[in-house]
């Protein structure tokens, strides 16, 4: 059986109020969706305590769940939402700009040799969105399409954001070597 | 030649995401163009791919999954019972205000400190909750964080 059909039976299974099924889901996604959250969140507590709400609201929620759809690009939503919630929670007063800013921080990579360092330095100087998106399809290994559900976008912008994003690096990283 | 358009399609062919007219575009411009410097050029760029594929995120550990899934799995299970006791807990609650308001408010023998105590009871009650339905309301509707597209 296909890991989509698996995927698609677990999902049937907790919209018949199987909660044990849902664990397949989240031993599948919560490393990426960990990764997601601290994205936004900038914090690992942070993110972890957005990643649990996630999944509970996800849960909640999953017989609104259309299952011929994929179901990360619906989950990342509300992750975003809930990671939203909780730097509101946190940061009352603090500037948007600030807070939304999806910047990578060194301290969350481990064996970092030169060359990843300049990438990681570089992938700051972009912007948010090109960031965003690169995160999307290299920490997230997301398909076209699925980053194109998560970000509400056709799959021709996916190709062409990516594209500039992806040259807009490549540029800063020439400019480092 | 638009240059730009062959390494787009040469990015999306690589992703594993190029369509079969999409593949036929590419191999038509590739063919038609001897001096093109769009191949070199992304197969430069696959280097810098795999690092970012390298790059591995500090992450708790399995042990720590485990125990931080059985905490979710725990608030899923429970959440029924939840909604059952607060409920019941507020429809007993709103009966028991019910009755001591009733109790002491139209009965005679009640001091009237009691009752002004009581009316300034409800209205500091009815000011705070109006004031934190607006402050969700103004929030919900000017929130910088909704739909944060940048």
């Amino acid at each position: 059986m296909s890991d989509i059909q698996d995927e698609q039976r677990c999902i049937h299974n907790c919209q018949q109020g199987d909660g044990k099924s849902f664990e397949l889901l989240f031993n599948k996604y919560r490393q990426k969706a960990y990764r997601a959250a601290l994205f936004i969140t900038k914090n690992p507590q942070d993110a972890l305590d957005a990643l649990q709400n996630a999944f509970i609201r996800a849960y909640r929620s999953i017989k609104k769940f259309d299952n011929e759809q994929p179901f990360y690009p619906w989950f990342y939503k509300i992750l975003q939402n809930c990671c939203y919630t909780q730097l509101r929670r946190k940061n009352k007063n603090c500037e948007i700009q600030e807070i939304s800013d999806m910047r990578l921080n060194p301290a969350w990579i481990v064996q970092r040799n030169e060359k990843q360092q300049h990438i990681v330095a570089a992938m700051n100087d972009l912007a948010v969105m090109e960031r965003e998106i690169l995160q999307l399809k290299y920490f997230q290994e997301l398909s076209y399409k699925e980053i194109a559900a998560s970000l509400d976008i056709p799959i021709g912008t996916v190709m062409s954001r990516l594209y500039s994003a992806r040259m807009r690096l490549r540029q800063l990283l020439d400019k480092e070597e | 030649m638009d240059c730009e358009r062959v390494k787009m399609l040469l990015m999306a062919e690589n992703d594993g995401e190029i369509t079969a007219s999409q593949q036929r575009e590419l191999r038509q411009k590739l063919d038609n163009c001897h001096n093109c410097m769009c191949l070199e050029y992304w197969q430069s760029f696959t280097v810098t791919e795999q690092e970012m594929h390298e790059l591995k995120f500090i992450e708790p550990q399995e042990q720590a999954w485990r125990l931080y899934w059985n905490n979710i799995y725990n608030q899923i299970e429970r959440s029924v019972g939840w909604i059952l006791v607060s409920c019941g807990a507020i429809i007993l609650i709103l009966y028991a205000i019910y009755e001591i308001f009733k109790e002491l408010w139209w009965n005679t023998s009640t001091p009237v400190m009691i009752k002004i105590g009581i009316a300034a009871l409800v209205a500091g009650i009815t000011i705070v909750f109006v004031s934190v339905v607006r402050e969700n309301l103004v929030l919900r509707k000017h929130d910088p964080f909704e739909r944060i597209r940048k």
